[in-house]
């Protein structure tokens, strides 16, 4: 036990968290800490690599900056906000983190994040997986022609690309048209019944953004620029974002952040929506597949989405969305709910950064969450928490699916495609299929 | 100022604050309208169980004073009122008060519950914290003033629809009256005090703890109710959800407090800590000691008198688990209703424990109901919305004449409000002297019963306690076994003796059983005689016709773990309880004069406003100040915890005190002596080679405190350690000292909370962070570290905690057992080691000066003037007063007073506060020119006296002395003003010829045979 | 033997031990029930003959409670409590039972613990004692009474502070050693008359069924015959044979 007592300088210099506190509104309190651990106790990523939020503070209050600089931990905490949800003192600690992370030389980055934020600066897609404009066309064209041919009753099904004037501009995460294009379908299917206006874009149309994690300021704001002007070139009226959460968050916010010019336009969550055309009975969904089955559900609530952003009354609109498609009674909710929900370890970069034993240790309080409900099915607005807890319930063997609203929706409309039910375990392969 | 002054005040609000006010001026001769917005007074102490450190019960020790409320001549009680409007200026105010309708004839109602029982409509009950329901019609509470129902008029049936009336229908006295209207009254009054008193946090606003939505997860308020006997449960520590008696428990501390989210409250709630510890020792008590408890905590701040000795003991010796961790969400552990509680330790560990329930320690909080009685009141509120209370004069408001106590002037407990409730009515008899007992009327009792020469006809009440005497004691077979004593005739049992219908039916059972002696079997006659005494009189008994069996204090309660021990010990204590009532006899009443000038010893900041006050009040007043000059510990201190300058108060003080006709000071005077008895003491002062005698009627001791003298932290050893002031001093004096200087450091607890000093000095925490803060303003790059055990900036102070912590001081927080090392840094420095509580690590910090906070000790001499007075000390050394929470600046000595730090540390508005009460109650004593005293006194045979004198010899207070007879010698004679009633002579004399009214020798010897007249108890018999 | 649960009659001043008591109670500090408390507003009021009286009426023990010396309430009633207790004591020893039956301790008004601590600690003293045979005692206690009521002992125990802690009219201290000599002389031979007197009231009885009785020598019995004789307490009854049979002198 014989570590080096840390020896406090006499010199006043310049810290890390000086510098830090510069820079954030009323200094993001990060002053005030009252050494509580309120912080630590509700954050999954306490104890990873022997750290934890309050730790991390301290070590910055006392200006251990050669300790705090390259700290792995940084990679491991998902900036959730759950701490500061909670922080007696509205201590902005994640804000810390982020800041934190700059302090790693741009190429020393975990790579993952590193490539993807790259990637979408290759082309003006902003896609992190670098798909150029015209194979993201193709892809489409090609995709909505053959639901056309082959899906009785879908003849006029739309997927519009640069629509001069739309209602709705819709993103797209990557990774359906790269590798499960017939994703994509249900939402399409779901927006021409909800009778929607909306368009793709052939730049700006992807919705993820890996520098906003790389903690790479000038880029965030740069692709959530080119996306809120393509959607402006548009003259769309609504930026809506496709169920993405970090994608929702980083053109959420990279526009309040940055002061990207956007007052013609208004940056909203497709929950919403989907809650809106339930109630408004454009989308006629019914539980009555669930009536006898009584398969649970339950939801996971992406914490860019509801705490860090929309709030609890989107987490109602969500559970009011999966409750209309499964029926009241099979939804069990997780606790703790909405915007005090856990981090599932799927955000912040985390899934990319490569620590994934890590990640997996971060996961296993949202996997006894989700247990705890007993639920067969996790529905969840959210590409990282759905590739997340995926693979939690593989990796701890929880034999729960992870599904998006869309299939659902378009499960419950009885519009969802035998091709489109990859996520669907096999208790659901044949319900509710199209006539 | 007005000159058309009234000699009456309004007193908003009737809890514990608001009772002590009132009668603290309806005894000092000024009428009191006593204003309260529900049905009965008592407030929120009356729902509270017990009441720390003591755990006494809480409605044990406000019972008297309810009653004594209700039963007093000058306190005019509106219930179900709030105030409309207040008019005028100091001294002549017009009140316009709105009365509810109660549609309950209160002349008529008998309280019987027959309305209760037969109305249909059951609501939540709003005393029991909606863990039970009560009716439509309801009284509060069992121990209720006034105990008459109240119909509520949102939920009664007839009210909503039209019809019912069952209440009506079955009243026996007809007493339901639907057709009351609200009144208007328009009261004049010289002075307002406002007592509203609190709110507790409703934490249902935010999803982390669950309340609301997790059936165990309550409020320390339910707590409070869970425990008691006359709760939901009766008193059957249970939990919500299912019944099941709790194996763990978990308290949540600072809950809406220290919290500065728009949804809570930044400062400190300042009795949440010790609220925990007591209910946690409440708990395990019920639970017969199995129960796990833990209590979650950032800092413990047990800061008050005898708090840390409690503190102490919940940890060492009685389990209590103290988590220093806050809690970041309360989960459902399971379908169960068990709860997870998920925290972290220092190292960072996670740890989920299962509870069976959680209480939330809730803070304390201004409802928009008081915030809006203020706005009418047209009294000024800060931002939290507390009553902006100036900080040398703690009891006045924004507005003359309006005077603030209790909660509602920050967060505060029991005795804290108590003492405030007593200085606010100091001010207001100050401001109103000069028209006291103007508007009163004396008290008369009716004619005495002749009881000489009549056979005993005894009543005996037994008492339950709620489940303090009755959850152990049989208390039915007591009451049929005390019926078969010799001249037993009456024998009954109530669930508290103490409240105020009882006494009623106490009085009535007099009448109707002609009984002539009367014994209650319940607490202890030293805090519960006088009121029973007052019940038979007023039913026209003598009242030493009356005797107490102790079958709580020193029974029910120290033999919790066999009943039947108990049972067979209060069967023996009533047996010779009534033994001795069978010998009583009436004693007639001794009046004394008194001297209407008071002694106060010390000339701080405590004595100097103590004496001002009385002087004020118009009573002739000496001060003694052993210094050359005024002013004390005082005459160090900068600035209050909220910034006032207190160098220019003091001086302003002084002029005052100095200048003033009715006080004479006497500085660099010491005691040299103190003689008598409440109304007529004689003191011996000596100011140089000069004595002199002054004659004085009460007391007021305020003889301060001082800072020990560390040996540790390398004081003393080098200049650069200095303690309290002293860095403040230096750096004034010498600036460049600070402009060279680039780290000061603080260490707190010098001494303090440590084997010789076991409790905390209070002041110090705050007095550091201040001067942390002052050094910050002055040069903000430099470094402060304050190294704490216990950060305890109690009450709004935590704002100054937190503006440190802004300015960017840094707060290591060590252990006592691994206390910082202070090392010379070469020449021109420090170097302090310490252990960084939240790394884990050793932490080497380099600074320029370092200061101590180090304790605070009864000033030199205290000892000798508590044995001149013959009034108690504590084990540390500070005056013990009366009552910790109740009486806490009297002692139980007649006619001596405490206030300032030779009570307990505290800070100086607090002490102004203390002194300010204790020139309440003297002004209470000093204003009567006679007061009654014990007659219980020797009495001597002449018939067998021999004048040997050993009784003269052996009586402290020359109240037996030996006169000469004309042809006997010398026979003795009783003093009775004098006689102080020991007995000692009754014990010495060769003759038997002394004997002691209500302690006479036939008394005790019967008492004595009857305790063991049956003493062959079955276990004995056995063996 | 250990099921005897002793009962012990408790004086307790009403300022320090009795509030102690109370506060034990609020404190919730257990102990065993058994003391029966008869409150005194000073432990001075407490008659030495009160203390023979409790044993008489078959308590088992006494305890006596007052404040801690320098605290009374009453400035120094505590001293003379310790003062007559010593002599209860002494006296206690001398007639065989012993000064284990009788407990004299200080607790103030804040000293619930040890307040408990005491009634703990005498209960379990007269525990191991065990149960107090009054009717064998029956005849030494009624001496101890009859002692206790002397104008000669209460004088003396009265005086004792005076006269060793102050000056006599003739400006003397007594010495401490030198008073307790005189009054341990007094206390055994007030003792022995109150035996012998105690006997002689109960009918005529010989020096020989004297001593045999109290187990004192026959010297002694004489010795003190002769004093009570003075007195006018003790008279010739009658002679059988040759041996004389004294009887208490008629009122």
């Amino acid at each position: 036990m014989a570590e080096a007592a840390i020896r406090i300088s006499k010199e006043k210099k310049s810290i890390f968290m000086d510098t830090v506190k510069e820079i954030l509104p009323d200094k993001g309190n990060l002053n005030l800490c009252l050494t509580c651990g309120l912080c630590s106790s509700g954050c999954p990523a306490t104890g990873l690599e022997n750290m934890d939020p309050r730790k991390f503070l301290r070590m910055a209050a006392l200006g251990l900056d050669d300790e705090i600089t390259m700290h792995p931990w940084v990679w491991l905490c998902t900036m959730c906000e759950r701490c500061l949800y909670a922080c007696p003192m509205k201590i902005n600690i994640p804000r810390l983190v982020y800041e934190a992370r700059k302090l790693w030389p741009r190429e020393k980055r975990p790579k993952g994040i590193l490539g993807s934020c790259d990637m979408a600066l290759r082309n003006m897609s902003c896609s992190a997986m670098g798909t150029p404009e015209e194979d993201f066309r193709f892809v489409v064209n090609d995709l909505l022609e053959e639901v056309r041919a082959n899906q009785p009753g879908w003849e006029n099904l739309q997927a519009p690309i640069d629509k001069q004037g739309a209602h709705f501009f819709l993103s797209q995460n990557s990774r359906e048209p790269v590798t499960e294009p017939e994703e994509m379908v249900p939402l399409w299917k779901i927006l021409h019944l909800a009778g929607a206006d909306w368009t793709y874009s052939c730049t700006g149309w992807g919705g993820e953004n890996y520098c906003m994690f790389l903690a790479d300021d000038e880029n965030w704001k740069k692709i959530a620029e080119t996306t809120l002007q393509a959607a402006r070139d548009l003259e769309c009226r609504y930026y809506l974002n496709t169920e993405c959460g970090h994608a929702t968050y980083s053109v959420w916010m990279g526009q309040k952040r940055y002061g990207i010019k956007a007052d013609d336009i208004e940056i909203v969550p497709i929950v919403r929506y989907y809650a809106k055309w339930i109630r408004e009975g454009k989308l006629k969904v019914s539980s009555d597949w669930n009536k006898d089955r009584k398969i649970i559900f339950t939801t996971q609530d992406p914490c860019q989405q509801i705490r860090k952003s929309f709030g609890d009354p989107l987490a109602d609109d969500l559970r009011f969305v999966i409750k209309s498609c499964v029926g009241e009674e099979n939804f069990v909710d997780v606790y703790p709910n909405k915007s005090n929900n856990y981090c599932c370890g799927g955000g912040g970069g985390f899934l990319q950064s490569g620590y994934t034993e890590q990640r997996l240790k971060y996961g296993k309080m949202k996997f006894d969450q989700v247990m705890a409900t007993r639920a067969k099915y996790v529905a969840v607005p959210c590409h990282n928490c759905h590739a997340q807890i995926h693979e939690l319930s593989g990796h701890f063997e929880g034999e729960f699916h992870v599904i998006h609203l869309w299939t659902l929706i378009a499960l419950s409309l009885g519009v969802l495609a035998e091709n489109e039910r990859a996520y669907l375990g096999p208790d659901l392969q044949e319900v509710n299929l199209p006539n | 100022m007005s000159k058309d002054k009234i000699g009456s005040v309004m007193v908003v609000g009737g809890g514990i604050g608001g009772i002590q006010s009132a009668l603290d001026l309806a005894n000092a001769g000024f009428l009191v309208h006593l204003v309260e917005k529900s049905p009965a007074i008592g407030g929120i102490m009356s729902a509270l169980d017990k009441t720390f450190p003591t755990n006494d019960c809480s409605m044990c020790i406000l019972s008297p004073k309810l009653v004594e409320v209700g039963m007093h001549k000058n306190i005019h009680l509106l219930t179900l009122s709030e105030v409309e409007s207040l008019e005028g200026e100091a001294g002549n105010f017009k009140v316009t008060v709105r009365e509810h309708p109660r549609y309950i004839d209160v002349t008529k109602c008998i309280a019987c519950g027959k309305c209760a029982e037969k109305c249909p409509r059951k609501v939540e009950d709003e005393y029991n914290q909606g863990l039970s329901r009560r009716k439509a019609v309801h009284v509060p509470y069992p121990q209720a003033v006034p105990l008459k129902y109240a119909i509520d008029k949102d939920h009664c049936i007839y009210f909503e629809k039209g019809k019912c009336r069952a209440c009506e229908k079955f009243c026996p006295a007809d007493a339901i009256d639907f057709d009351q209207k609200e009144k208007i009254y328009m009261l004049e009054v010289g002075s307002v005090i406002v007592a509203p008193g609190f709110r507790c946090y409703n934490p249902s606003g935010t999803d982390r703890y669950g309340y609301g939505r997790l059936p165990n997860v309550v409020t320390s308020m339910e707590f409070e109710r869970i425990l008691s006997a006359s709760g939901p449960f009766e008193g059957h520590l249970v939990r919500p959800s299912d019944h099941k008696k709790p194996d763990k428990i978990a308290w949540l501390q600072c809950i809406g407090s220290r919290d500065i989210r728009e949804d809570s409250h930044g400062y400190c709630s300042g009795v949440c800590c010790m609220y925990a510890i007591k209910e946690a020792l409440v708990a395990k008590e019920h639970a017969g000691g199995k129960l796990d408890t833990a209590i979650f905590f950032m800092d413990m701040r047990t800061h008050g008198k005898g708090f840390e000795q409690t503190y102490n003991r919940a940890k060492d010796k009685e389990g209590v688990r103290f988590i220093r961790s806050r809690v970041h969400t309360i989960e459902p552990a399971s379908d169960t209703g068990d709860l997870s509680v998920m925290y972290v330790t220092e190292d960072g560990q996670m740890i989920t424990e299962t509870f069976d329930m959680v209480v939330l320690s809730v803070g304390l909080e201004i409802s928009d109901e008081i915030k809006a009685l203020a706005d009418k009141l047209g009294i000024e509120t800060d931002s939290d919305r507390f009553a902006l209370a100036g900080g040398f004069a703690p009891v006045a408001t924004s507005k003359p004449g309006v005077y603030v106590c209790g909660a509602f002037a920050g967060p505060k407990d029991i005795p804290q409000s108590v003492m405030e409730a007593s200085a606010a009515s100091a001010a207001a008899a100050a401001l109103l002297s000069s028209v006291r007992n103007t508007l009163t009327t004396e008290k008369t009792y009716p004619s005495e019963i002749p009881v000489l020469g009549e056979k005993p006809r005894i009543g005996v009440f037994v008492c339950h306690c709620g489940t303090n005497i009755g959850g152990i004691v049989d208390v039915p077979s007591v009451k049929e076994y005390a019926a078969t004593l010799p001249n037993v005739v009456f024998a009954a049992d109530n669930l508290f003796t103490c409240s105020q219908d009882t006494q009623e039916i106490i009085r009535q059972k007099i009448r109707e059983n002609h009984l002539n002696r009367v014994i209650v079997a319940a607490c202890t006659p030293r805090t519960h005689e006088p009121l029973f005494r007052e019940t038979i009189q007023e039913a026209g008994l003598n009242p030493y016709l009356f005797e107490f069996a102790n079958i709580r204090d020193q029974n029910s309660w120290v033999h919790q773990q066999e009943p039947e021990a108990a049972t067979r010990k209060a069967k023996d204590l009533i047996r010779m309880a009534a033994a001795k009532a069978s010998l009583l006899e009436a004693i007639e009443p001794l009046k004394i004069e008194v001297n209407p000038n008071a002694l106060v010893i010390g000339g701080g900041v405590a004595g100097m406003s103590a004496a001002l006050n009385l002087a004020d009040q118009g009573f002739k007043t000496f001060l003694i100040e052993r210094e050359s000059q005024l002013g004390g510990n005082a005459l160090h201190i900068r600035q209050t915890w909220n910034g006032h300058n207190v160098g220019a108060f003091v001086g302003e003080l002084k002029k005052s005190v100095e200048s003033h006709k009715n006080i004479e000071v006497l500085s660099g005077t010491e005691i040299a002596a103190i003689d008598g008895f409440v109304g007529n003491f004689t003191s011996t002062v000596q100011t140089g080679d000069v004595r002199r005698e002054i004659q004085h009627g009460a007391v007021i001791l305020a003889t301060g405190g001082r800072a020990s003298e560390p040996d540790e932290y390398l004081y003393g050893k080098s200049s650069r350690v200095m303690k309290w002031h002293e860095l403040d001093y230096l750096f004034e004096k010498e600036p460049d000292k600070l402009e060279k200087a680039t780290g000061v450091a603080f260490i707190q607890c010098v001494g303090s909370r440590e084997p010789d000093h076991p409790y905390c000095s209070k002041v110090c925490c705050t007095a550091s962070v201040q001067s942390a803060i002052r050094l910050k303003e002055k040069k903000p790059y430099l470094r402060v570290y304050i190294l704490y055990r216990d950060m305890r900036t109690f009450g709004q102070r935590e704002e100054l905690y937190r503006k440190a912590r802004e300015m960017g001081v840094i707060f290591i927080r060590y252990s006592v057992n691994e206390k910082p090392m202070v090392e010379k840094d070469g020449e021109d420095g420090l170097l302090i080691t310490v252990r960084d509580h939240v790394l884990g690590r050793q932490i080497r910090i380099p600074a320029d000066y370092l200061n101590l906070a180090t304790a605070i000790l009864p000033t030199e001499g205290q000892k000798q003037i508590a044995q001149m007075l013959k009034v108690p000390i504590n084990d540390e050394g500070f005056y013990l007063e009366a009552h910790i929470k109740l009486r806490p600046v009297d002692f139980s000595t007649d006619g001596v007073f405490v206030c300032g730090l030779c009570h307990y540390p505290k800070p100086i508005e607090e002490a102004i506060a203390q002194a300010q009460a204790a020139a309440a109650r003297t002004a209470g004593l000093l204003m009567k020119k006679t007061i009654d005293i014990e007659p219980i006194v020797s009495v001597v045979d002449e018939k067998k006296c021999i004048g040997c004198g050993l009784c003269e010899l052996s009586c402290s207070f020359s109240a037996i002395r030996l006169k000469k007879v004309v042809g006997k010698g010398y026979r003795a004679e009783n003093y009775s003003a004098l006689c102080k009633g020991c007995g000692v002579c009754a014990a010495a004399c060769p003759q038997h010829a002394i004997d002691m009214k209500h302690f006479r020798e036939v008394q005790i010897r019967a008492a004595i045979h009857a305790g063991c007249t049956e003493c062959a108890d079955p276990v004995r018999e056995a063996a | 033997m250990s099921d005897f649960k002793p009962k012990i009659l408790a004086f307790l001043c009403n300022w320090c031990s009795y509030a102690g008591a109370d506060l034990a109670g609020v404190s919730r500090i257990q102990y065993p029930p058994s003391i029966r408390v008869v409150r005194t507003m000073c432990s001075g009021r407490v008659d030495p003959l009160f203390v023979i009286q409790a044993l008489q009426d078959g308590f088992d023990g006494v305890f006596i409670g007052g404040c801690h010396i320098g605290d009374c309430h009453y400035q120094d009633g505590n001293l003379y409590t310790l003062h007559r207790m010593d002599m209860v004591a002494h006296l206690l020893d001398i007639s065989g039972i012993g000064r284990d039956r009788v407990h004299l301790r200080w607790a103030s008004a804040a000293e619930a613990q040890p307040f408990a601590d005491h009634v703990t600690e005498i209960t379990d003293v007269i525990t191991k004692l065990g149960p107090f045979d009054k009717t064998t005692h029956e005849l030494p206690l009624a001496a101890l009474a009859r002692a206790l009521a002397t104008r000669r002992l209460r004088w003396l125990v009265g005086i004792d502070r005076h006269i060793s802690e102050e000056e006599n009219v003739y400006l003397e201290k007594t010495d401490p050693e030198h008073f307790k000599k005189v009054l341990q002389e007094a206390v055994s031979a007030e003792y022995h008359k109150g035996l012998i007197q105690e006997l002689i009231t109960r009918g005529p009885v010989t020096v020989r069924e004297m001593s045999e009785k109290t187990g004192l020598p026959v010297h002694t019995i004489s010795l003190r015959l002769n004093d009570l004789e003075r007195s006018g307490v003790a008279e010739l009854d009658s002679c059988e044979e040759r041996t004389p049979k004294f009887v208490a002198s008629a009122a």
